[in-house]
């Protein structure tokens, strides 16, 4: 047995959250009433083991980027054609 | 000064070819906070300065604190202003690189200004756009561009000053060629249509409007 943890939350450019410091899968998806509009941007991150790891949420629109090398991606919003991704803190 | 005139009409508001050396010196471009404006504070292009996303990323800290620690920025906003970003964008990016920003939000920077560099002391009346005397020594004595001089003026005022009031003050002079605000507004009334000032004549009832010069 071993600890699995889920950290969600709605991405923020330039924000920090905690993450599970072992990355087992990453969703992303857009929640809320379609009738509405997108809706609400959402990620989730489940990771193995108790030990959490800062990171900062980034974006970039575009077709490519050259990311660091220790980042971590999130995922795609295809409403809004952007790519999400994490950067250990410890970068900075 | 009359003796240059019509050679500053040939211009047509562009600057003077071979003026005093001091003047170009004045003029010359300088760090600015503000991207776009005159020479950049980053020593690079404005075309390679970080889009908003980029000042984020790990690899913009050094970015920021060149900024914050150049002599001519003072503010978040100078640096705002010179990234073309928000403030709140500044404010996060400093959060993240570990960079302290300065407090104040006031230039506390205390020099002569070009136009004081120009002309010396002059009357605080006489610093407008539309104040021909100024503006016509400017252009002739000096040698500067109608643009240059809607910098300078734009500098003294705080505002925004356009190179067009500046070229419509030099028309209404007659130191450059064109259309006066006068003949313009005479122009106007011509197409429109003006209705004389009613006439009341005391002895009858109503009031009487002359439409011959219609």
């Amino acid at each position: 047995m071993s600890e699995v943890s889920t950290v969600t939350f709605r991405p923020t450019e330039g924000q920090t959250v905690e993450l599970p410091e072992t990355i087992g899968r990453v969703d992303i998806d857009r929640v809320g009433n379609p009738k509405m509009g997108y809706g609400t941007l959402r990620i989730a991150v489940t990771g193995q083991g108790g030990d959490m790891e800062e990171y900062a949420v980034l974006k970039h629109h575009g077709d490519s980027a050259d990311l660091e090398g220790d980042a971590q991606i999130l995922g795609f919003d295809l409403a809004e054609e952007e790519l999400w991704y994490a950067v250990p803190a410890t970068a900075y | 000064m009359f003796d240059k005139i019509a050679e500053a009409r040939e211009r047509d508001g562009s600057a003077a070819d071979g003026r005093a050396d001091e003047v170009n010196e004045i003029m010359a471009p300088r760090e600015k906070p503000g991207y776009g404006t005159e020479l950049p504070l980053l020593g690079v292009d404005y075309d390679e300065y970080p889009d908003d996303s980029d000042l984020l990323r790990p690899s913009e800290g050094d970015t920021l604190r060149t900024l914050v620690d150049h002599d001519k920025v003072h503010s978040v906003a100078h640096i705002a202003d010179e990234l073309d970003t928000t403030e709140d964008q500044v404010r996060q990016a400093a959060e993240l690189h570990g960079v302290s920003l300065p407090e104040g939000n006031f230039n506390i920077e205390v020099a002569t200004t070009r136009l004081d560099r120009l002309v010396g002391d002059i009357p605080d009346g006489m610093v407008s756009p539309e104040n021909q005397i100024l503006t016509a020594y400017l252009f002739v004595e000096k040698g500067l561009s109608t643009k240059e001089i809607a910098d300078v003026l734009g500098e003294e005022v705080s505002s925004n000053v356009r190179e067009e009031q500046i070229r419509q003050t030099l028309i209404d002079c007659h130191v450059l060629d064109g259309e006066t605000t006068e003949e313009r507004e005479q122009r106007w009334k011509q197409n429109r249509g003006e209705i004389n000032r009613p006439q009341y004549d005391s002895g009858e009832r109503g009031i009487t409007i002359d439409a011959s010069d219609l």
